[in-house]
């Protein structure tokens, strides 16, 4: 009995102790900084969190919005944001030492990115010095380059200029004379006159749009990661079963006009899909065939000093 | 008794006292874990759950509270049970609020709750809180299960330690203030725990200072390395920056284009080579090389790879001036352009001839310089490493794991700082505190870190290393949390916890085995003593060793026995003293009838007025009334030479007595004998065991004999001589009995016998008043003495009856009357006794004048034995006296022995003076006859010589006459003068 009343002592006093002490589960993780800029595709991560699916799967996300897509790069490279939204084909400059790995393919462009140019031109061929405003080395600047060698004008008959997606319809007729951009900027380049004369129909599977996230935060945090990714795919369902409610979310959050939010020229990624996607493959329908794309067009274009280890970048093991 | 109830009382008061402090430290606990959740959410952002919360915890206390004032307002009861439901609701708020608690909480609610229970608790409420201590674990478990999403996070608090210490103390004082009440095991325990872990504890004190000391240096040149590492990229990275822009600025073309008149320039092949230049300048780094532009000595930015650049004026800016006036690549401060932190690398861009013409400039985002930290933090080797960039102004250029806190400043700046800071965009707009992170430990280990590049920041609980770089009046910090470089330090801590949990286990092992070792004889001691206290004399303590305790186990075994002895001789002598008492009972019962058996065969004994009767009765009474297998009595003979058989039993006894048994009083062996002559009861209870017992064919089955003394007074009548037919039949209580029976028998023998002296008495005083009456008028003496003697030899059946009378001289005793013939015949034989003569028994008598007795003549020398009475046994004596005068002795004599006792001389003196004054009489008359004859012949006389005429005749008359009258044969008459007196006629005659 004294024994007993002895030991009860001791137990309650260690359980007091850690009751008040080390009950706390580590240190507070800090939320999930994930970057988006204006692009269809990413809208999920503005659904999730407006309709609490982070939360729903126990992860705090703090979402960074890019007004320039350019912006997302420095950011994401120099650790600022955890993950972002990016095109697979801008992942390649951006990692070093193995710092970031793609872990979601949010959807193929289809049609949703385009190359507008004004009424003079009326075909890419028209473009032989002409000014062409591109992203600096983003995947505008590839689908450019895709666009001129469909059309068999070497890259000398034109001049780059570094303009961002989101400029194009304001530089269009003054700087350029034709630019990459996407919705919403698109149609506001319609509306000022421009027409789109390549779009990224004709590069099928060629602009994948990804998530990619700091190995360091993977590392560190994978089940966060994972919830997040849960999450993603549950609003994304949500988001396509109640189109009309979510392009008001999104609009809502983005300052657009809901009917302005469309997915037109995309298809976005399910869970199945990208399971589907992150396999190895012959066309681009693997993540793997469009990124290694990518990696030959930057050998192509002398952007890379070291070659990718693609199965370090590409990583699947977050999806389910 | 008293005391144990005193101890009862005392152990009640203890077990109140008990209840209630651990009431009170319950509640006190509660409290505290309901204040230290209410604190923790106090720094929470406020919620609805929070808030939801801080109620619950709020309540909680208030309730603590409550049950607080209940316990010492006497209202235990109430008091547990309020803390009890509030620990259970706490508890399941704790789980349903927070994430995470469960594992803790749960846990600790059960153990406290249980504890509750067990010590609190009445029994017969038990069950029902048992049952509620399951529900609230389910339900927490529950919680836990379901996840509910409003749960939030809510930070520890450190409130680890300092609870743990709190604790301690508690426990501490508990201990101490409960240390008298500890068994001897307990005190030995806790004496080899407190030897075992004050050492332990003193070691790993000064191993973990040491530790820490070494884990601190090692970790400090990690930090000094990592800080140089990571300085020397970012020297790395802004040297680069330099050369590349002053490489770039070499390009001829640019030199070309620069040289154009203005108006030349647009769309000029030239141009559009400046801009495929400028564009192969920024691809060096896409992502954070933002613009490359070139400007003109005016600092206008002629050609811009970001196409609104273009145009814009430059003069003022310092990366235009510097790179002019220093002639020189240069490298500017991070500034904000359009709202990028923005570093701008500039090189003059000369002719051949070595003239400027224009400046190039390459535009970095400053968030490369973050990168870099990012890189240097993740690569150091330095755990959860953070590194700080800080420019002149300790503006954050870059911090590794912030990169929300870059631009801002470590403190609050001056106004006047901060404005022209601001002005030069090297912050951003706001005012100084939101722009500022608070660091003043960071900012004063900065201020001092030429003579101390290694110092904590307290703050945040980090050590930093700072180190300065070359190419830009920035410093890189490189700080590690203090706990990561301690990790060890916690692991060894860790360890060194397992391991003294360890020896504190094999310790309090070792001790419980040696603490038994030790209190375990003594408590088998203490349990013997408290059962032998319990009055459990058989146990025994059992000696286990040779020590100490072993010899008191031994010595207190020894006590025991002699106690167990003592008592069990206690008992026995208890045992015995009862059954003696019950044995004197039953004796007194036994005595009582036995004595009421003596006093019916005394009465019936004092009934009988005869000797034989009596003792026949005596005897067959007590034969039969004491079941004895004989009874008879001894009787002293007269001469108590023998004893002679008087009365026995039955008819076994009559035979006996008829055959006149008797014992010889001196006989030497005989029990009656014995009896007879000590006047003592004996015993004999095993006759067949004496060896000189003789067996008397009439009682042939006689196994054990006594014998009383019948006593009366000083007299000795004889024995009573009972015997039984087994063996040991008598005791002394026997003795007693029939002593006091044969005291009775002599009482009764001693009555009768005076009854039949004063009988005897009586007639023979009867007999000598007839004698004096028949013989008083006898006037003739010798007719007289016959009659006396013939009549008391009659009377008394004597033998023999005679009188000697004392002569007219008194010195002969003459023989007067004898009775009978013989008598007649010896009295005319003239017997004489001189009175002198010793040997005579009458003479004695007569000289003497006191009766004399002979009872056995044979046995007297001086005895005469007189041919004529062969006969006499016996004789006595008694002198006739009448005044002073004896006349003489009467002698009787028996046939028998000791015929005369002290009564029968009595009675015959009185016999003797009635014969004496009878013989006076006859004496007196005749003398008086005689005397009037001489009177009357003395008148004859007279007349015959009055008649007579002369002197001759009357002489002669006278003499003649005189002569006749005293028959004297010659008278002589002589004249002569005086003598007158005629008295006596003797002395007359004289």
């Amino acid at each position: 009995m004294k024994t007993f009343r002895f030991l009860s002592i001791i137990l309650v006093a260690v359980f007091v102790i850690t009751a008040c002490g080390a009950s706390a589960p580590a240190a507070k993780n800090p939320p999930l900084k994930v970057g988006y800029s204006l692009w269809p595709g990413w809208y999920p991560l503005i659904i999730a969190h407006e309709k609490d699916f982070f939360a729903k799967h126990n992860v705090e996300v703090e979402l960074v919005f890019y007004s320039t897509y350019a912006a997302a790069l420095p950011d994401f490279g120099s650790g600022k944001v955890d993950g972002t939204g990016l095109v697979v084909g801008d992942v390649l400059p951006l990692i070093k030492d193995n710092n970031g790995k793609i872990i979601l393919v949010t959807d193929n462009s289809n049609g949703a990115d385009v190359i507008m140019a004004g009424p003079e031109v009326t075909s890419p061929a028209d473009l032989r010095g002409k000014r062409i405003g591109v992203g600096l080395g983003t995947f505008g600047e590839v689908l450019a380059r895709q666009m001129l060698t469909a059309n068999n004008i070497p890259l000398v008959d034109v001049s780059i200029v570094p303009v961002g997606p989101e400029d194009v319809p304001g530089q269009l007729g003054t700087d350029i004379d034709a630019g990459h951009t996407y919705e919403p900027f698109s149609s506001e380049a319609r509306q000022k006159g421009y027409h789109a004369i390549f779009s990224s129909t004709e590069t099928p599977g060629l602009i994948a749009d990804v998530l990619v996230f700091r190995t360091e935060t993977l590392n560190k945090r994978p089940e966060d990661v994972r919830a997040f990714i849960a999450a993603w795919f549950e609003a994304l369902e949500w988001w396509q079963n109640n189109q009309k409610e979510g392009n008001a979310l999104i609009a809502a959050a983005t300052d657009q006009n809901p009917e302005d939010i469309s997915t037109d020229g995309l298809k976005l990624f399910n869970q199945a899909d990208n399971l589907a996607t992150f396999q190895q493959g012959t066309d681009t329908r693997s993540i793997y065939f469009t990124t290694q794309e990518y990696v030959t067009f930057y050998q192509n274009t002398g952007v890379l000093t070291i070659l990718p280890d693609l199965n370090q970048l590409l990583d699947a093991s977050y999806l389910q | 008794m008293n005391e144990t109830k005193q101890s009862t009382q005392e152990q009640e008061n203890a077990i109140t006292r008990n209840a209630f402090w651990a009431t009170i430290a319950l509640a006190a606990i509660t409290f505290l874990v309901s204040g230290y959740f209410f604190t923790v959410l106090f720094r929470e952002s406020r919620t609805l759950v929070v808030y939801v919360a801080m109620a619950v915890f709020l309540s909680g206390m208030t309730m603590m509270v409550t049950s607080i004032m209940f316990t010492i307002r006497g209202r235990q009861e109430t008091g547990v049970k309020l803390a009890f439901y509030m620990l259970f609701v706490l508890g399941v708020a704790a789980v349903g609020l927070f994430q995470g608690r469960v594992f803790t909480v749960a846990p600790s609610v059960l153990v406290i709750s249980i504890i509750t229970v067990n010590w609190l608790i009445p029994r017969q409420l038990r069950p029902k809180y048992a049952a509620l201590i399951v529900v609230g674990t389910l339900l927490m478990g529950a919680i836990e299960w379901v996840d509910p999403p409003w749960r939030i996070e809510v930070a520890a608090a450190n409130a680890g330690p300092i609870g743990a210490v709190i604790f301690t103390i508690v426990l501490i004082v508990l201990a101490f203030s409960q240390y008298r009440n500890y068994s001897l095991r307990t005190k030995l325990l806790a004496g080899f725990l407190l030897v075992a872990i004050v050492p332990l504890g003193i070691l790993f004190f000064i191993q973990q200072r040491g530790s820490r000391q070494n884990l601190t240096e090692q970790a400090n040149i990690a930090l000094q390395g990592s800080a140089a590492q990571t300085v020397e990229a970012l020297d790395h990275f802004i040297l680069d920056g330099l050369n590349d822009v002053r490489t770039a600025a070499q390009l001829h073309i640019f030199e070309e284009y620069l040289s154009l008149p203005a108006s030349e320039r647009a769309n000029s092949e030239t141009e559009a080579v400046v801009y495929e230049d400028l564009l192969s300048i920024a691809r060096r780094d896409q992502i954070y090389i933002s613009s490359v532009g070139l400007l003109d000595l005016k600092g206008k930015n002629l050609a811009d790879t970001t196409t609104s650049e273009i145009g814009e004026d430059n003069s003022d800016q310092l990366y235009f001036k510097e790179a002019l006036k220093t002639n020189l690549p240069y490298v500017s401060p991070v500034v904000i352009d359009e709202g990028v932190s923005t570093l701008f690398f500039t090189a003059p861009v000369r002719t051949h001839q070595g003239k400027i013409i224009g400046v190039l400039r390459i535009r970095y985002n400053a968030a490369s310089l973050q990168a870099i930290l990012v890189d240097a933090a993740g690569t150091a080797g330095v755990r959860d490493g953070v590194v700080d960039l800080l420019d002149e102004n300790h503006i954050l250029l870059g911090i590794s794991d912030a990169p929300d806190e870059i631009l801002h400043t470590l403190t609050v700046l001056p106004a006047e700082k901060l404005a022209q800071l601001q002005a030069e965009n090297r912050l951003p707009e706001g005012p100084a505190e939101s722009l500022s992170i608070n660091n003043t430990d960071l900012a004063v280990g900065l201020n001092n870190f030429g003579q101390q590049p290694i110092f904590p920041i307290e703050s945040e609980g980090e050590q930093a290393a700072a180190a300065s770089m070359q190419h830009q009046p920035w410093v890189v910090v490189f700080a590690q949390p203090q706990q990561d470089y301690l990790a060890p330090l916690a692991e060894q801590t860790r360890i060194a916890t397992i391991v003294i949990l360890l020896i504190v286990g094999l310790v309090a092992v070792f001790g419980f085995v040696v603490a038994q070792s030790f209190s375990n004889p003594v408590v088998r001691l203490t349990d013997v003593a408290q059962q032998i206290s319990a009055g459990d004399l058989s146990a025994q303590a059992k000696v286990e060793s040779k020590d100490e305790i072993g010899t008191l186990a031994g010595t207190f075994n020894i006590m025991t026995s002699q106690l167990r002895e003592l008592i069990t001789t206690l008992e026995q002598r208890v045992a015995d003293r009862t059954k003696d008492l019950e044995a004197a009972q039953v004796q007194m019962a036994r005595r009582a009838v036995e004595l009421q058996i003596v006093a019916e065969i005394a009465t019936k004994a004092s009934q009988a007025t005869n000797e034989n009767d009596m003792l026949q009765t005596v005897v067959d009474l007590t034969k039969e009334s004491f079941d004895l297998y004989h009874a008879h009595i001894y009787l002293f003979d007269e001469t108590k030479s023998k004893l002679v058989l008087a009365a026995g039993a039955g008819e076994v006894g009559s035979r006996m007595v008829n055959e006149k048994r008797s014992i010889i009083t001196n006989h030497p062996r005989s029990l009656v004998a014995r009896a007879a002559r000590t006047a003592q009861g004996a015993i004999s209870n095993d006759v067949s065991k004496e060896p000189d017992f003789l067996p008397n064919p009439l009682l042939p089955d006689t196994r054990s004999e006594m014998a009383i003394p019948i006593v009366s007074g000083d007299t000795v009548f004889g024995v009573l001589d009972v015997q039984g037919n087994i063996v040991d039949r008598f005791t002394d209580e026997d003795v007693a009995i029939k002593t006091t029976l044969a005291q009775q028998v002599a009482a009764s023998l001693a009555n009768l016998r005076q009854y039949q002296i004063s009988q005897k008495m009586a007639r023979e005083l009867g007999v000598v008043a007839n004698v004096s009456t028949s013989t008083a008028t006898i006037t003739e003496a010798s007719r007289l003495l016959q009659e006396v003697v013939d009549k008391t030899k009659e009377a008394f059946s004597l033998y023999h009856a005679h009188i000697y009378l004392l002569n007219e001289t008194g010195d002969i005793l003459e023989l007067a009357a004898g009775a009978g013939n013989i008598g007649k015949q010896m009295v005319s034989e003239g017997r004489q006794i001189p009175l002198n003569s010793e040997k005579s028994l009458v003479a004695r008598a007569a000289r003497t004048r006191v009766g004399a007795v002979v009872n056995d003549v044979s046995a007297d020398p001086d005895f005469l034995p007189h041919p004529l009475l062969p006969q006499t046994k016996s004789e006595q004596a008694v002198p006739m006296i009448v005044g002073d005068k004896v006349l003489g002795v009467l002698d009787v004599q028996s046939e028998q022995l000791n015929r005369f006792t002290e009564i029968d001389v009595n009675i015959t003196t009185t016999l003797a003076s009635q014969v004496a004054v009878a013989l006076q009489n006859a004496r007196t008359f005749s003398q008086a006859q005689h005397q009037a004859q001489r009177e009357s012949m003395l008148n004859t006389i007279g007349q015959k010589i009055q008649s007579a005429t002369s002197v001759e005749a009357v002489l002669q008359i006278a003499a003649r006459e005189l002569g006749r009258a005293l028959s004297a044969p010659m008278t002589i008459a002589q004249l002569g003068k005086g003598a007158k007196e005629h008295d006596n006629g003797s002395g007359d005659a004289n």
